[in-house]
């Protein structure tokens, strides 16, 4: 075979799977053709892995939601594509804090990676190598604090779900 | 190149995992082990499997992100982190998917199936043979389980799978509960695909648990394994033995004594010798 | 008020100068043999780098894409119309990771080259060629190259104690010409130690090693033309020797791109990522790290 046509053959099967993977993960519709049932059932074993996952990134975030855990995880994570364990806690452990909804023993596992990784949402989380340890836990304090008051009174009356 | 890369008759072994490390120590012999090479750094090996390597048990690097049935190139990072692993742990062989795991900027997190068309087969042979030319030993590909096909396929599995290890003369990888699960949720009789599958090229085998769940069967590496595949295993074993077999377990890790009664079972199920009983 | 006679901080002048003088030398002395043994690093002499890693190496990411392009100009896989890149057919049959996602980047939206470089969906590749090039020592590590600054503290000590005294000479009324002069030749030897090349020297030997090997691709070589160098030669002849190899193997991607005027090797390389768990389950992809029922494996 030549090689232009294994080039064509690369483009064509990278539309293909790019579509499926996006129908798995970042919630775009079923391509044509497939089971939809048997793909709804992978997607959502997907979530169930990748809260899985999460959890053990994360361990303090999923107990202190507790048996909401995977309902809140699924919630956030459906239609999100996955950015690793580490992202993805963070990610939700923030929009959780930020609503006021992040129970308190979650807060201070946020507020020690708040200290010990620099992460501006955008680029994946980086170590604070040249921030001495002292510091490090104090400043993910403060970072957390002042992201849960970035948010009026109004929008943060929502219960706490671990306190329920 | 086939079943000869590794040596004959190796026997029984479990998949290596930080949780279960000590059990498997515990062992009275282990003469086969994986490890997911991803999760090891080769400059700092974990010890407990290093010593596994000086007992000379056989450890193969076991990975799960190489995405070889990806239509993008396979990231060469990747591959020569495989290479240093193999080294670093002395082993024979190396073992990935048939599957992509990444396309288009995503990551989807697990093995995806491919599509079973004659252009696949194109691309993932240019795929393995550029691997193969990086790594020092050879790999063994590792059909998966599927809970959906694709409406593109033209091939069964077994002419699919054939087509793949023929032209890369590349070993295979069988998962006995893959064969099963696929049958199941294709509801195909298990052993036709076996009978279809070109057995001598087979390396090791992989056996797993998994559940039935709205009505599909999960491979899900965290139950038992059921009676039916032990009943594979007898099958398989009854046409051509593979020189191993291996338990792989990947969460809800069972007390010590389930364990070991599981690799009894498999050992009775292959007629290879108890690893659990010193000889 | 202190008393015109008395010496600042009780140390005469001439003597001052000379403590100086030998303070200087001695930091000079530190600092430069702790970046010579920092910088200098080893490598991996079982890997050869591919033309992308040896444009990296040469001209960081700009020249890395350059080497793509070229590469993929070569194959008639993309075209160059005042600046714009396109695809124009299939991509090679064999790309790399980088050139991959070059392909991908301008197939999504045709664009000039120095947006390219930018463009998030590269970033991945050009993070993991800078990571391949650190690990195998022909790249500095960023930690190393911090290190590398570092090790400049003693010349910033001097030139500290420096202005200290002419602050203090001033104040006294003392002249401080001398002190002066020694001080802003402290201070402009520094300049160079701001400067940390992102390459170890073990990387920059390798580096000549491989040119003086593939010597025939130097565009100041005169036997060279673009017919000699095909689709190979010319991505290899542009990682190895840069902007000059690209207007003899592709004079049209030069003048029609900013690749043609790519500089010599200077800018930075960015952190490592941080990575989630590093536990080991065989269920594929994700981080590889187990639990969660109801999910299949798969493998």
């Amino acid at each position: 075979m030549s090689g232009n046509a294994l080039g064509d053959a690369r483009q064509r099967l990278a539309a293909k799977q790019t579509a499926l993977a996006a129908a798995l993960v970042a919630g775009a519709p079923t391509p044509d053709g497939f089971d939809e049932r048997r793909v709804a059932i992978a997607r959502s074993a997907l979530l169930n892995k990748r809260a899985g996952e999460v959890a053990h990134t994360w361990p303090a975030l999923a107990a202190s939601l507790g048996p909401q855990w995977r309902t809140i995880f699924r919630g956030w994570a459906a239609g999100r594509p996955p950015r690793g364990s580490l992202r993805d806690g963070f990610d939700l452990a923030r929009e959780l804090a930020v609503t006021r909804r992040l129970p308190e023993a979650a807060v201070a596992e946020l507020a020690e990676r708040e200290g010990h990784f620099y992460y501006d949402g955008i680029r994946p989380p980086r170590h604070r190598r040249w921030t001495p340890s002292f510091v490090r836990t104090p400043l993910g304090r403060l970072r957390v604090q002042l992201m849960s008051r970035a948010m009026p009174a109004s929008a943060a009356s929502d219960e706490v779900p671990g306190t329920k | 190149m086939g079943a000869d890369v590794l040596p004959a008759e190796i026997g029984v072994g479990v998949g290596w995992r930080p949780e279960i490390a000590d059990v498997l120590a515990a062992l009275p012999s282990l003469p086969f082990t994986e490890v997911i090479a991803e999760s090891v750094r080769p400059a700092d090996p974990p010890p407990a499997l290093l010593s596994l390597v000086e007992r000379g048990t056989v450890v193969i690097p076991h990975g799960v992100r190489l995405s070889l049935g990806g239509a993008e190139p396979v990231a060469t990072h990747r591959v020569r982190h495989m290479a240093e692993v193999a080294e670093a742990l002395r082993a024979p062989l190396v073992s990935d998917h048939i599957a992509y795991v990444r396309s288009g900027g995503l990551e989807v997190g697990h093995l995806t199936p491919v599509p079973r068309t004659r252009e696949t087969v194109d691309v993932i042979v240019d795929n393995v043979r550029r691997v193969q030319a990086d790594l020092p030993v050879p790999i063994a590909l590792e059909p998966i389980a599927a809970l959906f096909d694709w409406p593109d396929d033209e091939l069964t599995e077994a002419q699919f799978l054939t087509e793949i290890v023929e032209r890369t003369g590349a070993p295979l990888l069988l998962d006995i509960a893959n064969v099963y699960a696929n049958a199941v949720n294709r509801g195909e009789d298990p052993t036709a695909l076996l009978d279809a599958l070109p057995l001598e090229r087979v390396a090791y085998v992989h056996v797993a648990g998994g559940e039935e769940a709205d009505g599909v069967y999960h491979d899900t590496h965290t139950d038992p394994t059921p009676p039916a595949v032990l009943d594979l295993i007898r099958e398989l074993c009854a046409r051509r033995r593979p020189p191993a077999l291996m338990l792989e377990r990947d969460g809800d890790y069972p007390q010590p004594s389930e364990l070991r009664a599981e690799l009894d079972a498999i050992a009775a199920a292959s007629g290879y010798p108890r690893i659990t009983t010193p000889a | 008020m202190r008393t015109i006679t008395a010496d600042t901080w009780g140390i005469a002048g001439p003597t001052f100068l000379g403590l100086f003088a030998v303070l200087a030398v001695a930091a000079l002395l530190i600092t430069a043999l702790l970046r010579r043994a920092l910088a200098q690093g080893r490598v991996d002499p079982r890997w050869e780098p591919g033309p992308e890693e040896l444009g990296y190496v040469n001209g960081n990411a700009l020249q890395a894409v350059a080497v793509s392009l070229a590469g993929l100009r070569a194959a008639n896989a993309i075209s160059v119309e005042s600046g714009t890149i396109t695809v124009i057919g299939s991509p090679p049959p064999a790309p790399s990771e980088l050139t991959w996602a070059v392909y991908q980047a301008v197939q999504q939206r045709p664009m000039r080259a120095l947006a390219l470089v930018k463009e998030r969906s590269i970033a991945p590749a050009l993070q993991h060629l800078r990571d391949t090039l650190v690990r195998h020592g022909w790249l500095l590590s960023p930690r190393r190259r911090n290190a590398m600054r570092l090790a400049a503290l003693p010349m910033f000590a001097v030139l500290a104690l420096g202005i200290a005294r002419i602050v203090a000479g001033i104040d006294a009324g003392k002249p401080v010409g001398f002190v002066v002069m020694l001080t802003v030749v402290v201070g402009v030897l520094i300049l160079p130690t701001l400067v940390v090349s992102p390459r170890s020297r073990a990387g920059q030997s390798a580096m000549a090693r491989t040119r003086a090997a593939h010597v025939r691709l130097d565009p100041r070589d005169h036997a060279s033309a673009a017919s000699a160098f095909g689709a190979g030669g010319a991505a290899l002849a542009v990682g190895l020797f840069g902007a000059a190899a690209l207007w003899s193997a592709d004079p049209a991607l030069a003048a029609e791109t900013d690749l043609g005027r790519l500089g010599g090797s200077s800018g930075s390389s960015g952190g490592d990522s941080g990575s989630g768990c590093s536990g080991g389950s065989s269920c594929g992809g994700g981080s590889s790290c187990g639990g969660g029922g109801g999910g299949g494996c798969g493998g």
